[in-house]
């Protein structure tokens, strides 16, 4: 009774590798938590990490469960969600 | 004063940090209800919001945690009153007087207003410099958020570089949270401060909590340097070194005396914004501010240039948390003055102490601004190989030609070389050009990238229909 009840985790996915996330957690702080820090790809060939931390700057966009351009520094983690870093959103060229 | 059963007065406000909740909370203590619309899940703004993961709070600094509670407390105090949208992102006026977009949950939707509160706050400028895109390098202000609220220590070591009172702070707060400060390297001169104790005087406890500060770290054993500033980030594909120097009284950094600090983290700080897309997107008048870029005019009250419109905090003029508060109260009042909801006689005996408080926060904020005020040095720090533009990957050279071939303003430069046209519409980059085109071409207005609609970015699976599942 004296303890605090332990935060609630969730099963999520970094990549394709199974790992847990305390809820309330952002997907950055997750990321970070596990050491992916170059987790953004842009349709022009840069690969970028968080910049300003509050969502101005779009420097954090990840994959969630499927969708591109979500900033890893606003979402909240959720149970079974699928995180993919490094995704461009635009697909690669056949031709190169 | 009871408000008449039947009214339907009830303010819409955007943004919910210090100036829109304290908009609203004034609303509710006398007696109305609002609507505070904001992008996170909390009140609080970057500042003063609650960690969505329970039990982190206990790990913030006593101030911070001091204020996370009294905002809870507040706001269990006059919930009926005030009707949070959280996780809901502000696009923009659409079709129909006085109706905004909004996007929340990935659906679109639209809210129409009767009187609203513009409390959209600031953000830290983005100084572009060799390397400063590598991942690790932040904003000060994003690394404490990640500390603060996010629980997690982004780097091992680091170095905070910049200017103004916000290194010092955050170097404790970091230094707390079992990051290794390597240095904290302020490019304002100690002189240049000195000679403001007159105005630093008007807030006294700011001032010892500065004090404070510089005594801990000296303690600490981290050194502070004043007069000195960034020069470059190295890293393959991550941040790994951070060389700072001396600079002159240009901020010219004189590279001979450069160091080298191995720091995994580094947090640059070269001042802070006001957001004003939807204040220009409403149509309001702007002024614009060396210091705090393009500002909704207002009157002393906070009235905008349109009725029915105020705005208050960082906003209008980046002030300070302290300020934001007060100015959401004030324009809260001003809005239930103007609606006939509350008497002249008492509106002015409400607003008179917070203009007294709210005037003397300023002197006090100002008092920092010939310090911390950017120097033409900052504008030589990007090589040709600099990005400027995160988001369209624009090096400095492409400015640089789009300048030999003739480019004059803001809109033209955006058209050939695309800065600006990116998911962060321009947050980033655009001061940044701006300045740096009046500084190679001599003009003076060099106009602004105009802000559109939407202002975030929205999915097209956000416009079906109504109540409809992905």
């Amino acid at each position: 009774m004296d303890e605090l009840p332990p935060t609630a985790v969730h099963p999520v996915s970094i990549d394709g590798r199974q790992t847990e996330a305390a809820d309330g957690e952002t997907v950055l702080a997750l990321l970070l938590a596990h050491g992916h820090r170059a987790i953004c790809s842009t349709d022009r060939g840069q690969t970028y990490g968080a910049f300003c931390g509050m969502g101005v700057c779009y420097s954090c966009c990840v994959r969630v469960d499927g969708i591109s351009r979500q900033r890893a520094c606003q979402v909240l983690v959720s149970p079974g969600m699928q995180i993919e870093t490094r995704q461009h959103e635009l697909a690669e060229s056949p031709a190169e | 004063m009871t408000p008449a059963p039947s009214t339907t007065l009830c303010p819409t406000i955007i943004g919910g940090g210090p100036a829109g909740f304290h908009a609203a909370v004034q609303f509710a203590e006398l007696g109305w209800r609002s609507r505070v619309i904001d992008e996170s899940p909390a009140f609080g703004g970057a500042i003063y919001r609650a960690p969505s993961q329970p039990g982190l709070e206990q790990s913030m600094d006593a101030k911070t945690q001091g204020k996370v509670a009294s905002y809870r407390a507040l706001y269990a105090r006059h919930e009926e009153q005030i009707e949070f949208l959280g996780g809901t992102q502000l696009l923009g006026p659409v079709d129909g007087a006085k109706t905004l977009g909004i996007l929340s949950q990935g659906h679109f939707s639209s809210l129409t207003y009767d009187h609203l509160l513009v409390c959209t706050g600031c953000f830290e400028r983005a100084q572009p410099f060799p390397g400063w895109t590598l991942p690790g390098v932040m904003t000060v202000g994003g690394l404490q958020l990640l500390v603060k609220q996010g629980g997690v220590r982004p780097c091992d070591s680091a170095v905070l570089v910049g200017t103004g009172p916000l290194l010092l702070i955050a170097a404790r707060q970091l230094h707390n949270a079992g990051i290794e400060i390597q240095g904290v390297f302020e490019s304002g001169r100690r002189l240049d401060l000195l000679k403001r104790i007159p105005g630093l005087l008007h807030g006294v406890d700011l001032l010892a909590e500065g004090m404070g500060c510089l005594a801990f770290l000296r303690q600490k054993g981290i050194p502070v340097h004043f007069g000195w500033g960034i020069v470059e980030a190295r890293g393959d594909g991550e941040l790994s070194e951070v060389v700072v120097a001396p600079y002159d009284r240009q901020w010219r950094p004189i590279r001979e005396r450069a160091k080298s600090f191995q720091v995994s983290g580094a947090g640059i700080e070269y001042g802070f914004e006001s957001r004003s897309e939807l204040t220009r997107l409403l149509g309001l008048e702007h002024i614009e501010d060396e210091e705090s870029g393009s500002l909704p005019m207002s009157d002393p009250w906070g009235r905008a240039s349109k009725p029915g419109i105020y705005v208050a905090g960082d906003g209008v003029g980046v002030d300070g948390a302290q300020v934001a508060e007060l100015q959401g109260r004030l324009a809260a009042l001003a809005c239930l003055l103007d609606a006939g909801a509350l008497e002249e006689q008492e509106a002015h005996r409400l607003v008179s102490p917070l203009r007294r408080q709210i005037q003397r926060r300023q002197t006090f904020r100002r008092a920092f601004f010939d310090f911390s005020r950017r120097r033409r040095g900052l504008l030589e720090l990007p090589s040709d190989d600099t990005l400027i533009c995160r988001c369209e990957a624009v090096e400095r050279r492409q400015i640089d030609q789009a300048i030999e071939q003739g480019a004059r303003d803001l809109t033209t430069l955006k058209m050939v070389t695309r800065i600006g046209m990116g998911d962060c519409q321009g947050k980033m980059c655009g001061s940044f050009c701006a300045q740096y085109l009046r500084y190679k071409t001599g003009t003076r207005d060099v106009g602004h990238l105009s802000a559109r609609f939407p202002l975030a970015p929205l999915p097209f699976s956000a416009l079906a229909g109504q109540g409809e599942d992905r």
